[in-house]
């Protein structure tokens, strides 16, 4: 026992002589992790305090050290709150939808992708679906309210022709979850097909030929030979968009959020800003922190556990 | 096994399964239709209802007559192979009293298997990627319409009463160009820090026996999988004073882990004899990082470069955060949010023309924030190749 220690010891020694002149290395993103990162998580015992105030301190350090202790007082008023009960289904709800509606749409069109043979077609998709993903929520947002504006959207024109009446879209409690899924769609398909492209092309391409050979149909030939292929890495793709699903989607329920839609279209994101930045007196500092914390700790569950999941099944993860 | 399939009774002549086929299509056409219903007599209706219920009862009656014909095992490897028939077979009648034509989508596989599915499938992918071309460039045809057409028209994909004073407008506003200027230093700066940070703690990361190395990994990881939440930052930015100015829209973004554990991804590939001859030389760790190892992984860390400005470039969350009050400091993003979002009646009620053009004028500057973008997108697409390592999950 001992002498293993001291063994460990003189190794040590030995890694840091040898190593030890890297360590500046570390600095600048460390000096960067600790300002931006870590000291915003000792922000966090606002959770645990009265809401600090912040106008007669002479900092905000000050503010947050002076004030008393609660407890789990502002957790038990969170979950006694209709707003943030609201904010907290929507939130799941519509990560749901989202995954349910847009997660099999790029494995779907990344086989037919790869199956088809019209080249020009082919190269004319890949051009205009990957645009959206680099565009900012801004610009998206803007974008969508144009062209779904009641009276003088391209959508409401075309639905005129065809003798439905004009509707509101983005200002509408009823649509509101769709636009999001729509406009999500529309933003990150192109994206997430690359990876499933990937994965198809590096399947062995003599196993679709066999099975063609056996006369096999199409859709058999996709069913038994490209989905099983590419199977691992949907799975690995799933587990890890499971571990997203806290967040519905900050900037893009922002840029699209009216009062009119706040009880379909109302996430945690939105509802710890509210708090803070459109608070009717004070800035709910505490009540804001407690909600973001409950948020962060239910999402680091979700995602260590996908991640240990992808680990044991599929030996990948993203770390 | 094929042939056996074969067996079962197929009649195979051309007409026959063009007629299927067309029976099909007008069915599929007339049960969309019925969702356009609004604006069809009541005389129409009936008409279309009628020839509905008429293709419905002839593909029953096929149907039917088909499975009679067979014989007991033809009968059995027929549903055991065609369950979707079997299906339309029973569920018509109810479906048809309730008025609900969609089970005709069970009769889709059979009648595509009338022909040969290689071309069937070709044709059916056609289709799909040009209406989803169509999805995707939609809407950018309609911002670039509107923004060159004259006020108050009614306009959809192609500029009508063509007009530049929406565009003359946009290119004459100076807090606009101002916004592109924040959004080019924000990015410019940001890269330049969150690469340098990033690939310079890559580099010990990198090595397998840097002694507290697992120690580091789990440090950066706890900044990529938890955060203190909106409150904390945006106290941390107020007591740092640097609410309202360009550092808090680039500081908080600089940690980049994923791109990190990339780079030291790619640092790890670096053959080792490289480093090892240059330490022989007498060349430090810092020579050896930027003038050796940066250089023979450059191709990757450029991808990274790019992915890092595009990410500072569509920032809006850190604008929404850490901006309170001062305007001339919105990057590009957030000042098309803030203008798209603002009453025109406040801005132009003493400009009667830039109110009736107010639409136009946004979409103008949604195109010009666009064009950047579009610029840059044959650089973009050269690096969707390298691309494919970003999006794919690290193995």
């Amino acid at each position: 026992m001992r002498r293993s220690f001291t063994l460990k010891c003189a190794c040590l020694a030995e890694q840091l002589r040898k190593y030890g002149n890297l360590f500046p290395f570390y600095v600048p993103a460390v000096l960067f992790a600790l300002v931006f990162a870590y000291i915003p998580m000792l922000g966090l015992v606002m959770a645990f305090k009265e809401n600090p105030n912040l106008l007669g301190a002479p900092t905000a350090i000050q503010g947050i050290l002076d004030a008393k202790w609660v407890g789990l007082k502002h957790f038990e008023t969170i979950f006694r709150n209709p707003q943030f009960l609201n904010a907290f289904s929507n939130t799941l709800i519509i990560s749901f939808l989202k995954i349910a509606i847009i997660f099999p749409l790029p494995i779907a069109l990344a086989i037919v992708m790869s199956e088809m043979r019209n080249r020009v077609l082919k190269r004319g998709l890949q051009i205009s679906m990957y645009l959206p993903y680099f565009l900012s929520w801004a610009i998206i947002g803007g974008v969508f309210t144009a062209i779904l504006n009641k009276n003088t959207g391209m959508v409401n024109n075309f639905a005129d022709l065809l003798g439905f009446s004009r509707m509101e879209y983005v200002a509408n409690n009823d649509t509101f979850r769709g636009l999001l899924v729509l406009t999500q769609a529309w933003k990150d398909l192109g994206w997430s097909t690359i990876t499933y492209l990937a994965a198809i092309t590096a399947l062995d391409p003599g196993l679709e030929e066999a099975a063609k050979m056996d006369g096999a149909s199409k859709w058999q030939q996709i069913r038994h030979v490209v989905l099983p292929g590419i199977l691992p890495t949907v799975a690995v793709m799933f587990i890890l968009r499971i571990g997203y699903i806290m967040d519905a989607g900050f900037e893009q329920v922002f840029v699209f959020y009216s009062p009119f839609v706040q009880q379909n279209g109302d996430i945690l994101g939105m509802y710890t800003y509210r708090l803070i930045r459109q608070a009717a007196l004070v800035p709910q500092y505490s009540l804001s922190t407690a909600i973001g914390l409950f948020n962060s700790a239910v999402a680091l569950i979700l995602v260590l556990a996908g991640n240990a999941i992808s680990r044991k099944l599929f030996d990948r993860g993203i770390w | 096994m094929s042939t056996q399939r074969m067996t079962v009774f197929k009649p195979h002549t051309s007409s026959y399964r063009f007629l299927m086929l067309g029976g099909y299509v007008v069915a599929l056409a007339l049960s969309v239709m019925r969702v356009a219903y609004v604006s069809w007599t009541p005389s129409q209706r009936g008409t279309l209802q009628m020839g509905m219920n008429l293709l419905w009862i002839a593909f029953w009656l096929e149907e039917t007559v088909r499975l009679i014909r067979m014989n007991r095992a033809q009968q059995k490897r027929f549903l055991l192979f065609h369950k979707c028939e079997g299906l339309f077979l029973l569920a018509s009648i109810p479906c048809m009293v309730l008025d609900f034509p969609w089970v005709l989508l069970l009769k889709m596989p059979y009648c595509f298997s009338l022909f040969d599915d290689e071309k069937v499938f070709q044709k059916l992918a056609n289709g799909v990627v040009i209406v989803l071309i169509l999805l995707f460039v939609l809407p950018f045809l309609h911002v670039i319409a509107v923004a060159f057409s004259g006020p108050s028209a009614i306009v959809n994909i192609w500029p009508v009463d063509f007009d530049l004073f929406s565009l003359t407008y946009v290119l004459g506003d100076s807090a606009f160009f101002r916004a592109i200027l924040n959004s080019v230093l924000i990015t410019a700066i940001g890269t330049l820090i969150s690469v340098f940070a990033m690939t310079m703690a890559a580099y010990p990361l990198s090595k397998k026996e840097m002694p507290f190395r697992r120690t580091m990994m789990v440090f950066f990881l706890i900044v990529m999988l938890f955060n203190g939440g909106m409150a904390p930052n945006i106290l941390l930015m107020n007591s740092l004073g640097l609410n309202d100015t360009l550092w808090s829209l680039i500081f908080p973004s600089v940690v980049m882990v994923f791109h990190l554990l990339l780079i030291k991804g790619f640092f790890e590939d670096v053959p080792a004899e490289l480093e090892e001859s240059a330490k022989l030389d007498g060349a430090g760790n810092y020579t050896i990082l930027f003038r050796i190892i940066v250089p023979v992984a450059a191709p990757m860390i450029a991808t990274v470069i790019f992915f890092t400005a595009i990410s500072f470039w569509n920032n809006i969350n850190n604008s929404i955060l850490y901006i309170t009050s001062n305007q001339a400091i919105y990057p590009l993003p957030m000042y098309i949010k803030n203008f798209l979002s603002m009453n025109p009646v406040d801005i132009a009620s003493n400009n009667p023309t830039l109110l009736s053009y107010w639409n136009n004028v946004k979409m103008s500057y949604i195109l010009i924030s666009i064009l950047p973008v579009l610029l840059c997108y044959p650089i973009i697409f050269r690096y969707l190749k390298n691309g494919v390592a970003m999006g794919a999950v690290k193995g």
